[in-house]
């Protein structure tokens, strides 16, 4: 009878679908459940303003909330037990927007709040509103029937191929922080949506990158540089580049990139070097340009990898300036050499901002997509 | 010895393999990553002669078993009566405690990634409650749960680190040239959870001859330090050594971003009840030892149930050394795996040494 009696005792107490009775009940009404998928973060003297949306997934209409308190913990805390009309649900945010004022006083809370509650995932994207706060794309980038968690969830798709760089995860940051202490986070910010049907409705777009340093924004990385940046990261896939090549405007296609550093020595001081192989498609020429001659298509790619040998030297050289080093360049070094960078492991952040280097850049144009010489 | 008492040698090595799963995902990762960074999954393999010397130091001991004589009355057979009793009531007082630490670790882990804001106390009086249910039975019974809940976690676990593959980036695992002293450090915790094993051998009816124990130990030996590496090899790849040695439970957080395809997501809740069995079962295997020392000390049965005196006991141990999570972590992360692993090498080490000279054991 006893051996009964321990278990019954233990299912009286363990009735977690009652909301009046048992222990640990936790239910929430499928109908009032809303998921947050994109939070904002703002901070003034007064503390944390957040706001929430939920997207417009299936058709419904989003859901936006305002929850102002003294630290991100207690705003979030708020935003759950007091939605009021629905119950809000933070555990599937694909999504941190962090103000620029917010990102300049530090993203340190926010990155600690991700990891340390259990509703959130280390693998949230993690985002910079440049020149504006968090909560004014949270509330006010919006179509007809399309959020900023719908427009977000397409840039981050899109960030590889069409953007330059991809966009960083929590845990990258995370990472990043505590081996190179900075990183580079995509900074966004409103703009009028590009969509003939979505007229005087407001888009997010992409607006470069947001340099962050200890825990603290620097500065900002022009939006130009990005594919640049994404060489030097490996986090480009794919993009259009326009060129002029002896007065005709040209579209290149980016296919594939091998970017390889090696640490090198120059004047007996330590340096590295960039080697970047770039394979191109033509997409398109103004005029008529004859691409089956193969000096055409030498001086095409050559006129490419010169101009991606100067945007690589100035992403480096920017990245230098900043003192920090978010392009990963340490960490490449030491996988392509790791015992001659055994030395410079922990005087990289001192030996970084005055390193010298090398860019070579090379190109070739693999194909034109059916058609070779203009059929006009 | 009856079929019916006791266990066999492949349900001892099972319940000892879901035991100690539990110690091994709450010291390992962390531990290990934060004593040599990126080379973290290297610790299991350095431990592996070592803990393979544990293996066979215990097997000697026990090689020479009578029918039913668990490791118990083997100590007491090996170090003779007065000293073996000293020993065996040391055991008896160091598991009470240990007992306390082990539900306080399960409670702490249930609060801090699943029920925020909730009292150890009441997940530690559910675990032991539902501990002794189970301690009532027969030890074979216990055996039988270890074999099912080895099946059971090893399928989970298989799948937990097959669906993490994805997110492993091989630079986060390529070990970095470092002191010899930081990898040293790093097998500790390893050898420490192996050292564990020593304690199944205690329950009471004593455990079933086999042919060929040792290699049969080696292997199960071999499986657990497979796993572990598993479990290290994912946590560190996916979260990057500097950040899972900032975390307190690395591996549970590693699970909470598993997503596959976007599609199924928040796993962790359902991998977290499951390792609740690990420490349910280790309780129930504790309680059942208490029995048996008692026995061994005072050379009779105890006529009334010993252990649920010792399970109130143990939770109220558990609470007392306890309050507050900092505390239990410099108790488990540190005290308690030193302890446990002087114990298993110098109670082996001696036991065996005396009972050799006093042709004993």
């Amino acid at each position: 009878m006893r051996r009964l009696l321990i278990p019954v005792l233990l299912a009286l107490a363990l009735t977690g679908c009652a909301s009046d009775f048992g222990v640990y009940a936790n239910v929430s009404e499928v109908e009032r459940l809303r998921l947050v998928r994109t939070l904002g973060v703002d901070a003034d003297e007064s503390g944390v303003l957040l706001s929430a949306d939920t997207g417009s997934g299936g058709g419904g209409r989003a859901v936006i909330w305002r929850i102002r308190a003294g630290t991100l913990a207690e705003a979030a805390r708020r935003l759950e037990k007091n939605a009021m009309k629905y119950d809000a649900n933070i555990s599937h945010t694909e999504h941190v927007i962090l103000g620029e004022a917010a990102a300049r006083a530090g993203i340190g809370e926010t990155l600690d709040y991700v990891a340390r509650t259990m509703q959130m995932r280390l693998d949230t994207c993690l985002f910079v509103a440049r020149g504006s706060r968090a909560e004014d794309l949270v509330t006010g980038a919006r179509g007809e029937d399309a959020s900023v968690s719908d427009m977000l969830q397409s840039l981050k798709k899109d960030a590889p191929v069409i953007y330059g760089c991809g966009v960083a995860t929590c845990l990258e940051a995370a990472e990043a922080l505590a081996s190179e202490g900075c990183v580079l986070l995509r900074a966004i910010a409103p703009e009028p949506s590009p969509e003939w049907s979505e007229e005087g409705y407001t888009a997010v777009a992409p607006a470069g990158g947001a340099v962050i340093s200890g825990d603290r924004l620097l500065g900002f990385t022009p939006e130009e540089e990005s594919e640049a940046v994404g060489l030097l990261t490996g986090s480009v896939s794919s993009g259009c580049r326009a060129l002029d090549y002896g007065g005709v405007p040209v579209t290149l296609l980016l296919t594939g990139a091998d970017v390889r550093l090696k640490p090198v020595t120059e004047g007996g001081q330590p340096a590295f070097a960039v080697d970047a192989r770039l394979r191109y498609s033509l997409q398109g020429a103004a005029a008529p340009l004859s691409v089956g001659d193969g000096a055409v298509r030498a001086g095409l790619a050559a006129a490419a990898a010169e101009e991606v040998r100067g945007e690589l030297t100035a992403a480096i050289r920017r990245a230098q300036g900043f003192g920090c080093d978010y392009l990963g360049i340490r960490r490449a070094l030491c996988a392509a050499s790791p015992g001659r960078m055994a030395p410079y492991r922990e005087a990289w952040r001192s030996l970084f901002p005055k390193m010298a280097f090398t860019v070579a850049v090379s190109a070739v144009i693999l194909r034109t997509y059916d058609l070779g010489d203009p059929i006009a | 010895m009856t079929r019916s008492d006791g266990l066999t040698f492949r349900q001892l090595m099972a319940l000892t393999f879901v035991c100690l799963l539990s110690p091994a995902i709450r010291l390992l990762p962390r531990a290990a990553a934060g004593s040599v960074g990126a080379g973290a999954w290297l610790a299991p393999l350095i431990a592996a002669v070592p803990a393979a010397g544990l293996t066979a130091l215990l097997r000697a001991l026990m090689k020479n078993r009578r029918e039913g004589e668990s490791l118990a009355r083997i100590l007491l057979r090996a170090l003779g009566r007065g000293p073996g009793k000293a020993v065996c009531l040391l055991l008896g007082l160091w598991l009470v405690f240990y007992t306390g630490i082990i539900l306080r670790t399960g409670a702490e882990r249930l609060l801090s990634t699943v029920y925020v804001g909730g009292s150890p106390g009441f997940f530690m009086a559910v675990t032991a409650l539902a501990a002794l249910a189970v301690s009532f039975g027969r030890v074979r019974s216990l055996g039988r749960m270890g074999e099912v809940s080895a099946l059971a976690l090893g399928i989970v676990l298989a799948l937990v680190l097959a669906l993490s593959a994805p997110d492993i980036r091989p630079e986060n695992l390529l070990p970095a040239p470092g002191p010899a002293s930081g990898f040293l450090a790093a097998a500790l915790p390893v050898l420490s959870v192996t050292a564990k094993g020593f304690l199944f051998p205690l329950l009471p009816g004593g455990v079933m001859r086999e042919r060929r124990e040792l290699a049969v130990s080696l292997r199960w030996t071999g499986l657990l330090l497979l796993v572990m590496l598993g479990i290290t090899a994912a946590t560190v790849g996916a979260l990057s050594a500097d950040v899972a040695a900032g975390l307190q439970h690395p591996f549970f957080i590693m699970i909470r971003n598993i997503s596959v395809f976007g599609v199924i997501e928040r796993i962790e809740a359902v991998v977290i009840t499951l390792w609740v069995v690990t420490d349910f079962l280790f309780v129930a295997v504790l309680l059942r030892i208490f029995d048996e020392l008692f026995a061994a000390v005072a050379e009779r049965e105890s006529p009334w149930p010993l252990h649920p005196i010792l399970a109130g006991c143990s939770v109220a141990c558990g609470l007392l050394a306890a309050r507050d999570a900092f505390t239990l972590e410099r108790l488990s992360q540190a005290v308690v795996p030193a302890v446990n692993l002087l114990l298993a090498l110098i109670l082996s080490t001696v036991a065996l040494i005396v009972g050799k000279l006093r042709r004993t054991v």
